[in-house]
Parts: C-alpha cells; structure tokens; sequence
C-alpha cells in the first residue's frame, strides 16, 4: 500500500472529503489484485467523470461555448440578415409595440441562454428539467440573430408562448425561475458595470474593463445563483432526512 | 410514474446489486456483484457518479464502515437503499414487467432457437 495524499486532495476536491477517502479505499483494494498502472488509470477516470460536472468546471466549458457562440455563430447569423428590419413580419410594420416586446424578450433571453444553457447541460445533465426548457427557449431564441423580420416575430412570439405555457405547467414554473434568475442575474451585473456606475460616478474615473471580463464577471455571477436556486428550489432533503427502507 | 424518479438502467442493476449484498455492498463488492451477475465490468469512476447522483436524488445513503488497512486505512462507505430507492426501482421494475407480459423471450418459435 502506497500513500496518495495529492491525488486524494485532489479528489476531494470534485468528490468531498468522505466520499473521496472511501473511493482511494476501494481503488486500493481493487489494485491489489491488478496492476499499479491499473489504479492511476481508474483514479484519473473517476476524477474525469466527478469532476466534468462541478460547478467550475462547467462555468469554463460554459464561457468557452459563449465565446465561441459570440465569435462564430451570432457573426454568422448577423452576416446574412435582412436588408432592413421594417419588412412587414409576421405582425406587419404597423405593430412595432408587438414587436418590440416580443424582440426584446427573444433577444435578451437567446443571450443569457448562449452561456446558461452548456452551463446546465454539463451541470445537470439532459435528464434535468432545468436543462432541458434551457435547450428549448435557447432553440427557438436562437434564431432571432438572422435578424429577419419573420424569423425574428415567429422567434418573439413562440418565446412568449413557451413561457405562457410553462407558467402555466406546475412542474416546469420552478426550472422557469431558477432560469430567470440566472438570466436576470447576469443582466443586473452588465446594467450595473456599464449603465448604473458610470452615472452614479460620473465625476470619477470608473476603471475600464474589456467585455470578456464583463461577460466573465455577469456570468459568474449568474452560475452561482443558478446552481444555489438550483440546490433551494429542486434538490430533494439530503438523504440522511430519510427513511432507510 | 414521476418522471423526476425515472431509473436509468445502469441505476437500476445498482441498485440490484445493492439490495443483493445488503449490510455487504460498497465499492468494491458491488462492482463484483455486478460483474458476477451481468457480465460487464463497469470502471469504478462510472459507479460512484451513478452512486453519487442517486444520493443526490435521495434514493441512496451511506453508513461508514472501520477503516482496514488494505484500504489504506480508509474506512468502507456502506450503501443502503432508502425507501424512495426502493419505490422508484419497484415502479421501473413494473414498468418493465408491464412490457413483458405477454411475451415469452424464450420462445424458441420467436429467436429461431437463439435462445432455447
């Protein structure tokens, strides 16, 4: 039996103290009828596997997907838009009131949702509720950056619906406001760095930060309320609270 | 069912091989257990994720054993089946058996004899 002091620090890390010391105690008893090379193989497996799916983790590969988004996708999509917004869509030109709002929703919900969706696929997995309204308003808001008249009414409206249709739905109402605090969350911290400090502190020099730290910064933010609404509002009582059959 | 319960397969011979070993079942014997009765050798880091999950879902708890020293030491962590566990395999297991009536999977005249 050898000492692993750092790969079990390391371990308990992604997997917590207890459940760490217990998983090092089976590899070791595991490995004494394979090889050594077996156990560090299965150690850097299992740290892959718990690890992948921790919050910080998941912020990186989230901010990554964003950028990415930002970078290739949205530019894409904006690069072969309409020559002018003021065709007629789906309400006619006459409706700017409806189009507004559904615009600004579809818009400021398909970018929040860039980040907060990879956020709770590779937090929480596609089986979680959460997860998968996340992929549903982020398929459908998505479309709004072609900036064509339709595509951008028909994504506005079908916004709308979804959300109508979820407030609605007693099950979904909880995964609706973890994913509204999340996005509200990282859109608070914009207001705040780029509209609210500037005119509170006008007469001082606010230091100047690029957008990737200010889209780092919100959307750190916004995981955390995601990931603590999260734990509030859907997690079950820890599993000592219950019954042991 | 609540779909929030749902199993996945490998949750369910989990939680088999749990409810098989009983006071018994930890890491190492529940990988056996599964190997033995299956056939497949899972990678342990698969088994924890799918004991860690469950925990978080209830379904699962754990007691700690003394610590060995062919362990290192380290003391077992004990799996016990809660009784949400145990609702939500029973519902899957019915599910399953509610598909197979009806069906006789052995039949011969159905596998071309694969099976008899």
């Amino acid at each position: 039996m050898r000492k692993t002091p750092i790969a079990e620090w390391l371990l308990a890390h992604v997997a917590g103290r207890d459940r760490s010391a217990a998983i090092m105690g089976d590899l070791e008893e595991l490995a004494a009828s394979r090889s050594r090379l077996w156990f560090w193989i299965e150690y850097l497996r299992t740290l892959i596997s718990l690890g992948w799916r921790t919050g910080g983790s998941a912020f990186i590969l989230a901010f990554v997907c964003v950028r990415f988004m930002y970078g290739t996708v949205i530019q894409w999509l904006m690069n072969h838009r309409a020559p002018t917004l003021m065709q007629a869509g789906l309400f006619g030109v006459y409706n700017l009131h409806v189009r507004i709002i559904t615009w600004n929703i579809s818009m400021v919900m398909a970018q929040v949702l860039c980040f907060a969706t990879p956020f709770v696929v590779i937090r929480f997995g596609l089986r979680n509720r959460l997860t998968q309204l996340a992929c549903a308003l982020f398929v459908i808001g998505i479309p709004f950056y072609t900036l064509r008249p339709w595509v951008m009414d028909l994504s506005g409206l079908l916004s709308v619906l979804i959300i109508a249709a979820v407030l609605v739905a007693t099950p979904w109402r909880k995964p609706l406001a973890i994913l509204a605090g999340t996005c509200l969350s990282a859109i608070a911290v914009k207001v705040i760095y780029l509209f609210l400090l500037p005119s509170v502190f006008h007469h001082r020099h606010i230091p100047w930060m690029p957008s990737s730290w200010v889209d780092a910064t919100s959307f750190a933010f916004a995981a955390i309320v995601c990931v603590y609404l999260h734990h509030w509002l859907l997690q079950r009582p820890v599993a000592s609270d219950r019954t042991i059959a | 069912m609540n779909p929030e319960r749902t199993l996945g397969e490998f949750e369910q011979i989990v939680l088999l091989a749990v409810l098989r070993l009983g006071d018994e079942a930890y890491g190492v014997t529940i990988l056996d257990e599964i190997a033995a009765k299956t056939g497949r050798n899972p990678a342990p880091g698969a088994l924890y994720t799918t004991l860690h999950r469950m925990e978080d879902k209830g379904l699962v708890t754990f007691r700690d054993g003394s610590p060995t020293p062919e362990r290192g030491g380290r003391a077992k962590r004990f799996v016990i089946v809660t009784r949400e566990g145990r609702n939500a395999l029973a519902s899957a297991q019915a599910a399953y058996q509610s598909l197979l009536q009806g069906l006789d999977l052995l039949d011969a005249k159905l596998f071309g004899g694969a099976y008899a």
